[in-house]
């Protein structure tokens, strides 16, 4: 998988927005694009599926033209086994080009939305402080028009914790079926939380579990990837651990807009700074992936991050089904990386798992009454 | 659009054909028990699916639906999903 910043910008101003350079409206130099089809895609057996991931800032600030170029300078190097595309973003520059080029090249879109209008423009604002949830609306109308279904990004708050059946009502309405819910994380340029409050835990588990609940009951088709991803393993009767792309070095590679190189967490790159500035590995313009491989740098951080690995592993109950969570929120959180356990572990994979058990307990009683029809479910617009 | 999937969650809701029925309330643990059923839940939870797969595969009646809970699972195992992300990188 790798992770690419074209352009550190991005053109709204959410108040729980982890990235610090959102206003530099630098832009990755083909040069550097270069040296990511050289140095990163070329390194890569072309045989191996590859995952090239367009993050941020908002990557669709950056002209369309840069990506006509881009793309086939990346895919170069895979003959056998096309490069698999995806790209993340707010949707304020979706326009009907953005959608068929995305629609053309087979991009896969995560889109943020944050469910009903005025919990989504409470947090997700522009610089002047208006609101933003039209846009994204009309991002979403103009995606499907143009045949591409985005997967969705829900920020999770104090605020839409407690508007549960608004948050449920919101996605059914418009026919959002692929869901992920993201917990406000203290991280990066976002120093506090709004889910920082006594029993927080609970209200998270509390709001997955009435959430999933009613997919049930109301037999939606919906999909909640974190609940998801725990059921199947568990169903396959298998185990996250060594399957956490984000605990095994160079598993996920990162490039910033100047050519950095970052691996384990994506969002190292916030916190590549001062006493962490190692965590930027080297720059495509002066290593090769080899050197970065071998660097002192990557050796440092790996012993770091398997020290806290290790530590998951001899005091978390929840090891198996979660591998090692994330480091850059023991970072974070912690200022360690030697670390187990975060809130954001306890907020999400452990939540889920408490939520699911109880779930699963209980669905004799949820079962819809018509049972034999449940494959029979729509596959839009559920009003 | 990609291909369609089934949620996993009413996969496993449709299983719970023999299974004890069982309120959710019976299970939620008070905030002091919370730390005692910690070491539980994943094994609990482990069970609980198990048990679902193994009572459909037992269930004659449910054969087409048992097919199509395996095609199902075998299309998540492949992470064919269509959200950005194949794993469980949370910002994609």
């Amino acid at each position: 998988m790798v992770v690419i910043q074209p352009t550190p910008f991005c053109n709204i101003d959410c108040d729980y927005c982890y990235l610090r350079h959102r206003r530099d409206r630098s832009l990755m130099s083909a040069a550097t694009v270069e040296a990511i089809a050289d140095r990163v895609i070329g390194a890569i057996d072309p045989a191996t599926e590859t995952l090239v991931i367009w993050h941020g800032g908002e990557p669709t600030t950056v002209p369309l033209d840069w990506y006509r170029s881009a793309y086939p300078t990346l895919s170069r190097y895979k003959q056998g086994v096309p490069l698999d595309f995806a790209l993340q973003t707010n949707g304020i520059g979706i326009d009907n080009s953005w959608a068929r080029f995305l629609a053309e090249t087979g991009t896969r879109v995560g889109l943020s939305i944050d469910g009903p209008e005025d919990l989504h423009n409470r947090h997700r604002k522009t610089r002047t402080g208006r609101p933003t949830w039209h846009l994204a609306m009309r991002a979403l109308d103009t995606l499907r028009r143009n045949q591409v279904e985005p997967g969705i990004i829900t920020v999770l708050t104090a605020d839409s914790l407690r508007r549960r059946d608004d948050m449920l009502a919101f996605f059914v309405e418009h026919g959002l079926h692929n869901l992920s819910f993201s917990v406000e994380e203290r991280e990066g340029a976002n120093a506090t939380s709004s889910l920082e409050f006594a029993g927080v835990e609970q209200a998270v588990e509390e709001f997955l579990l009435r959430f999933m609940e009613a997919v049930i009951i109301e037999k939606l088709p919906i999909h909640v990837r974190e609940a998801e991803r725990i059921l199947a393993l568990l169903a396959a009767d298998t185990s996250a651990v060594g399957a956490n792309e984000q605990t095994e070095a160079l598993a996920v590679i990162t490039v910033d807009w100047t050519g950095g190189v970052y691996t384990y967490s994506p969002e190292f790159t916030e916190h590549a700074i001062g006493e962490w500035g190692y965590l930027r590995l080297g720059s495509l313009h002066k290593h090769t992936l080899a050197e970065i491989s071998s660097g002192e740098a990557l050796g440092r951080l790996t012993r770091e991050v398997s020290a806290g690995l290790a530590e998951c592993a001899r005091t978390c109950s929840f090891w198996e089904i979660c591998g090692g969570g994330s480091p850059v929120n023991r970072l974070a959180e912690h200022g360690s990386l030697a670390v187990a356990e975060t809130q954001f572990c306890r907020l999400t994979v452990q939540a889920t798992a408490r939520a699911l058990q109880r779930l699963l307990r209980s669905t004799g009683e949820l079962r819809p009454p018509h049972n034999s029809d449940w494959t029979r479910m729509p596959k839009r617009g559920l009003s | 659009m990609g291909s369609e999937r089934y949620p996993l969650l009413l996969l496993l809701a449709a299983m719970a054909v023999h299974g004890p029925a069982t309120s959710t309330q019976a299970v939620i643990p008070s905030p002091s028990e919370r730390a005692a059923v910690a070491d539980d839940v994943v094994e609990l939870l482990r069970t609980s699916v198990q048990e679902r797969l193994s009572s459909l595969q037992l269930s004659g009646r449910e054969r087409q639906d048992s097919n199509e809970v395996r095609r199902q699972l075998t299309q998540f195992y492949n992470f064919n999903n269509q959200n950005c992300v194949r794993g469980n990188w949370k910002n994609c």
